[in-house]
Protein backbone atom coordinates (compact mmCIF):
# COMPACT_ATOMS: atom_id res chain seq x y z
CA UNK A 1 0.00 0.00 0.00
CA UNK A 2 1.07 3.67 -0.56
CA UNK A 3 -0.18 7.01 -0.39
CA UNK A 4 0.58 10.17 -2.72
CA UNK A 5 3.25 11.45 -0.55
CA UNK A 6 5.30 8.12 -1.76
CA UNK A 7 4.12 8.04 -5.21
CA UNK A 8 5.39 11.83 -5.07
CA UNK A 9 8.78 10.50 -3.61
CA UNK A 10 9.14 7.63 -5.56
CA UNK A 11 8.45 9.74 -9.17
CA UNK A 12 10.72 12.63 -7.58
CA UNK A 13 13.85 10.14 -7.36
CA UNK A 14 13.22 9.13 -10.69
CA UNK A 15 13.49 12.50 -11.90
CA UNK A 16 16.43 13.10 -10.01
CA UNK A 17 18.48 10.55 -12.00
CA UNK A 18 17.11 11.12 -15.59
CA UNK A 19 18.42 14.62 -14.94
CA UNK A 20 21.44 13.60 -13.54
CA UNK A 21 21.92 11.72 -16.66
CA UNK A 22 20.99 14.33 -19.09
CA UNK A 23 23.45 16.33 -17.37
CA UNK A 24 26.33 13.91 -17.23
CA UNK A 25 25.96 13.53 -20.89
CA UNK A 26 25.28 17.64 -21.87
CA UNK A 27 28.96 17.63 -19.52
CA UNK A 28 31.23 16.28 -22.44
CA UNK A 29 29.57 18.25 -25.07
CA UNK A 30 29.72 21.58 -24.03
CA UNK A 31 33.16 20.78 -23.31
CA UNK A 32 34.02 19.90 -27.01
CA UNK A 33 32.03 23.06 -27.98
CA UNK A 34 33.97 25.47 -25.52
CA UNK A 35 37.33 24.06 -26.98
CA UNK A 36 39.30 26.31 -29.26
CA UNK A 37 38.88 25.18 -33.23
CA UNK A 38 41.17 24.13 -34.60
CA UNK A 39 42.73 26.70 -37.32
CA UNK A 40 44.29 23.94 -39.48
CA UNK A 41 40.72 22.70 -40.25
CA UNK A 42 38.85 26.12 -40.03
CA UNK A 43 41.54 28.38 -41.69
CA UNK A 44 40.09 31.34 -39.49
CA UNK A 45 42.79 31.85 -37.26
CA UNK A 46 43.71 35.58 -36.99
CA UNK A 47 47.53 35.43 -35.67
CA UNK A 48 48.43 32.46 -38.47
CA UNK A 49 52.28 32.52 -38.97
CA UNK A 50 51.66 32.32 -42.72
CA UNK A 51 50.39 35.83 -43.00
CA UNK A 52 53.05 37.76 -43.61
CA UNK A 53 52.04 41.51 -42.50
CA UNK B 1 12.01 28.95 -6.44
CA UNK B 2 7.82 30.04 -7.12
CA UNK B 3 7.73 26.43 -9.01
CA UNK B 4 9.20 24.98 -6.55
CA UNK B 5 6.63 26.69 -3.80
CA UNK B 6 4.38 25.45 -6.47
CA UNK B 7 5.21 21.89 -6.75
CA UNK B 8 5.59 21.15 -2.91
CA UNK B 9 2.01 23.15 -2.01
CA UNK B 10 0.18 20.75 -4.89
CA UNK B 11 1.56 17.72 -3.64
CA UNK B 12 1.40 18.51 0.20
CA UNK B 13 -2.86 19.72 -0.69
CA UNK B 14 -3.32 16.83 -2.90
CA UNK B 15 -2.08 14.08 -0.41
CA UNK B 16 -3.61 15.79 2.62
CA UNK B 17 -7.03 16.17 1.26
CA UNK B 18 -7.22 12.39 -0.10
CA UNK B 19 -5.60 11.39 3.47
CA UNK B 20 -8.16 12.90 5.74
CA UNK B 21 -11.22 12.10 3.38
CA UNK B 22 -10.00 8.36 3.74
CA UNK B 23 -9.41 8.41 7.36
CA UNK B 24 -12.93 10.53 8.16
CA UNK B 25 -14.90 7.85 5.47
CA UNK B 26 -13.29 4.22 5.60
CA UNK B 27 -12.99 2.46 8.29
CA UNK B 28 -9.51 0.14 8.69
CA UNK B 29 -9.65 -2.54 6.18
CA UNK B 30 -12.25 -0.75 4.09
CA UNK B 31 -11.82 -1.02 0.35
CA UNK B 32 -13.47 0.01 -2.84
CA UNK B 33 -14.68 -1.13 -5.26
CA UNK B 34 -16.08 -3.86 -2.80
CA UNK B 35 -15.59 -6.39 -5.83
CA UNK B 36 -12.11 -8.87 -5.70
CA UNK B 37 -10.90 -8.84 -9.12
CA UNK B 38 -10.34 -4.84 -9.77
CA UNK B 39 -6.71 -3.85 -10.67
CA UNK B 40 -6.85 -1.17 -8.23
CA UNK B 41 -8.48 -0.79 -4.86
CA UNK B 42 -8.73 1.85 -2.29
CA UNK B 43 -8.08 0.05 0.59
CA UNK B 44 -7.39 1.90 3.93
CA UNK B 45 -4.13 0.95 6.15
CA UNK B 46 -2.50 2.83 8.85
CA UNK B 47 1.52 2.12 8.54
CA UNK B 48 3.04 2.59 11.51
CA UNK B 49 6.56 2.23 10.00
CA UNK B 50 8.89 2.94 7.06
CA UNK B 51 8.22 2.15 3.15
CA UNK B 52 8.16 -1.84 2.73
CA UNK B 53 6.80 -2.53 6.27
CA UNK B 54 9.76 -2.01 7.93
CA UNK B 55 9.53 -1.05 12.14
CA UNK B 56 11.37 0.32 14.91
CA UNK B 57 10.86 -1.56 17.96
CA UNK B 58 8.86 -0.26 20.54
CA UNK B 59 7.29 3.84 21.34
CA UNK B 60 10.90 5.01 21.24
CA UNK B 61 11.49 2.94 17.79
CA UNK B 62 8.16 5.40 16.58
CA UNK B 63 10.11 8.59 17.75
CA UNK B 64 13.22 7.87 16.53
CA UNK B 65 11.59 7.31 12.91
CA UNK B 66 9.19 10.87 12.95
CA UNK B 67 12.78 12.57 14.34
CA UNK B 68 14.87 11.00 11.57
CA UNK B 69 12.01 12.19 9.04
CA UNK B 70 11.89 15.52 10.21
CA UNK B 71 16.01 15.58 10.12
CA UNK B 72 16.04 14.07 6.26
CA UNK B 73 12.92 17.06 5.60
CA UNK B 74 15.53 19.73 6.83
CA UNK B 75 18.66 18.18 4.93
CA UNK B 76 16.11 17.98 1.56
CA UNK B 77 14.97 21.27 2.22
CA UNK B 78 18.55 22.80 2.71
CA UNK B 79 20.01 20.85 -0.27
CA UNK B 80 16.51 22.18 -2.50
CA UNK B 81 17.58 25.81 -1.46
CA UNK B 82 21.28 25.30 -2.07
CA UNK B 83 20.50 23.77 -5.70
CA UNK B 84 18.16 26.58 -6.84
CA UNK B 85 20.48 29.64 -5.66
CA UNK B 86 23.34 27.75 -7.55
CA UNK B 87 20.98 27.75 -10.85
CA UNK B 88 20.21 24.07 -11.16
CA UNK B 89 17.88 23.20 -14.11
CA UNK B 90 14.32 23.02 -13.79
CA UNK B 91 14.34 18.93 -13.80
CA UNK B 92 16.45 18.84 -11.09
CA UNK B 93 14.36 21.42 -9.14
CA UNK B 94 11.18 19.59 -9.36
CA UNK B 95 12.56 16.22 -8.62
CA UNK B 96 13.77 17.50 -5.33
CA UNK B 97 10.70 19.24 -4.47
CA UNK B 98 8.45 16.14 -5.07
CA UNK B 99 10.80 14.28 -2.88
CA UNK B 100 10.74 17.17 -0.21
CA UNK B 101 6.86 17.37 -0.43
CA UNK B 102 6.49 13.65 -0.29
CA UNK B 103 8.73 13.40 2.56
CA UNK B 104 6.74 16.45 4.44
CA UNK B 105 3.10 14.65 4.16
CA UNK B 106 4.29 11.70 5.77
CA UNK B 107 5.50 13.76 8.34
CA UNK B 108 2.23 15.52 8.72
CA UNK B 109 0.65 11.61 9.57
CA UNK B 110 3.13 10.79 11.51
CA UNK B 111 3.60 13.96 13.81
CA UNK B 112 0.20 14.77 13.74
CA UNK B 113 -2.69 12.49 13.49
CA UNK B 114 -1.99 10.47 16.58
CA UNK B 115 -3.42 13.73 18.70
CA UNK B 116 -6.14 15.11 15.84
CA UNK B 117 -8.17 11.54 15.19
CA UNK B 118 -9.61 8.96 16.96
CA UNK B 119 -8.39 5.78 16.28
CA UNK B 120 -9.78 3.82 13.17
CA UNK B 121 -10.85 0.15 13.73
CA UNK B 122 -12.26 -2.52 11.58
CA UNK B 123 -16.37 -1.43 12.44
CA UNK B 124 -15.64 2.60 13.18
CA UNK B 125 -14.37 5.24 11.52
CA UNK B 126 -12.35 7.60 13.08
CA UNK B 127 -13.50 11.14 14.37
CA UNK B 128 -11.83 14.75 13.77
CA UNK B 129 -11.00 16.34 17.17
CA UNK B 130 -12.38 13.67 19.45
CA UNK B 131 -13.22 14.62 22.91
CA UNK B 132 -11.63 12.46 24.86
CA UNK B 133 -8.25 13.38 22.67
CA UNK B 134 -6.10 11.05 20.13
CA UNK B 135 -5.50 7.73 19.39
CA UNK B 136 -1.48 9.12 19.90
CA UNK B 137 0.57 11.56 21.14
CA UNK B 138 3.02 13.71 19.40
CA UNK B 139 5.37 12.44 16.89
CA UNK B 140 3.38 8.70 16.97
CA UNK B 141 0.77 8.97 14.75
CA UNK B 142 0.25 6.32 12.16
CA UNK B 143 0.90 7.20 8.33
CA UNK B 144 -2.44 7.10 6.17
CA UNK B 145 -2.11 4.09 3.17
CA UNK B 146 -4.54 3.87 0.49
CA UNK B 147 -3.78 2.61 -2.92
CA UNK B 148 -3.63 -0.76 -3.74
CA UNK B 149 -2.85 -1.80 -7.58
CA UNK B 150 -2.37 -5.61 -7.59
CA UNK B 151 0.35 -6.62 -9.66
CA UNK B 152 0.09 -10.68 -9.57
CA UNK B 153 -2.75 -12.51 -8.05
CA UNK B 154 -3.64 -16.28 -7.98
CA UNK B 155 -3.12 -19.60 -5.61
CA UNK B 156 0.42 -20.63 -5.18
CA UNK B 157 0.91 -24.40 -6.13
CA UNK B 158 0.62 -26.69 -3.58
CA UNK B 159 4.11 -28.48 -3.73
CA UNK B 160 5.37 -24.94 -2.16
CA UNK B 161 6.24 -25.59 1.64
CA UNK B 162 4.26 -24.02 3.91
CA UNK B 163 1.95 -21.41 1.77
CA UNK B 164 1.66 -23.75 -0.74
CA UNK B 165 -2.12 -24.48 -2.01
CA UNK B 166 -2.48 -20.62 -0.52
CA UNK B 167 -4.02 -16.86 -2.04
CA UNK B 168 -0.89 -14.77 -2.81
CA UNK B 169 -0.93 -11.33 -3.90
CA UNK B 170 1.77 -9.25 -5.41
CA UNK B 171 1.04 -5.71 -5.43
CA UNK B 172 2.67 -1.88 -5.07
CA UNK B 173 3.01 -0.69 -1.83
CA UNK B 174 4.76 -3.12 0.85
CA UNK B 175 4.20 -6.53 2.45
CA UNK B 176 0.88 -6.27 4.26
CA UNK B 177 -2.21 -8.79 5.24
CA UNK B 178 -5.08 -8.80 3.43
CA UNK B 179 -8.76 -9.12 5.06
CA UNK B 180 -10.23 -9.70 1.64
CA UNK B 181 -10.01 -13.38 1.25
CA UNK B 182 -11.62 -15.20 3.82
CA UNK B 183 -9.09 -18.43 3.11
CA UNK B 184 -5.75 -18.85 3.76
CA UNK B 185 -3.16 -16.43 2.07
CA UNK B 186 0.37 -15.31 1.52
CA UNK B 187 1.11 -11.22 0.24
CA UNK B 188 4.00 -9.10 -0.70
CA UNK B 189 4.00 -6.37 -2.58
CA UNK B 190 7.21 -4.22 -4.10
Amino acid sequence: MFNIADAAITVGILLFVIAHRRMKHAAPEAAIDAMPSDPATTGNDPVSPTVNP
Amino acid sequence: MKRAAAVILLVLLADQALKVWVKLTFTIGQHVPEHLDSWYYLHFIENEGMAFGMKLGGEYGKLALTLLRIAAVIGIGYALRRMIAQGASMLQVISVSLVFAGALGNIIDSTFYGMVFSASTPHDVAQFLPADGGYAGLFHGAVVDMFHFPIWRGQLPMWLPRIGGSYFEYSAGRCSTSPMRPSRWASCSS
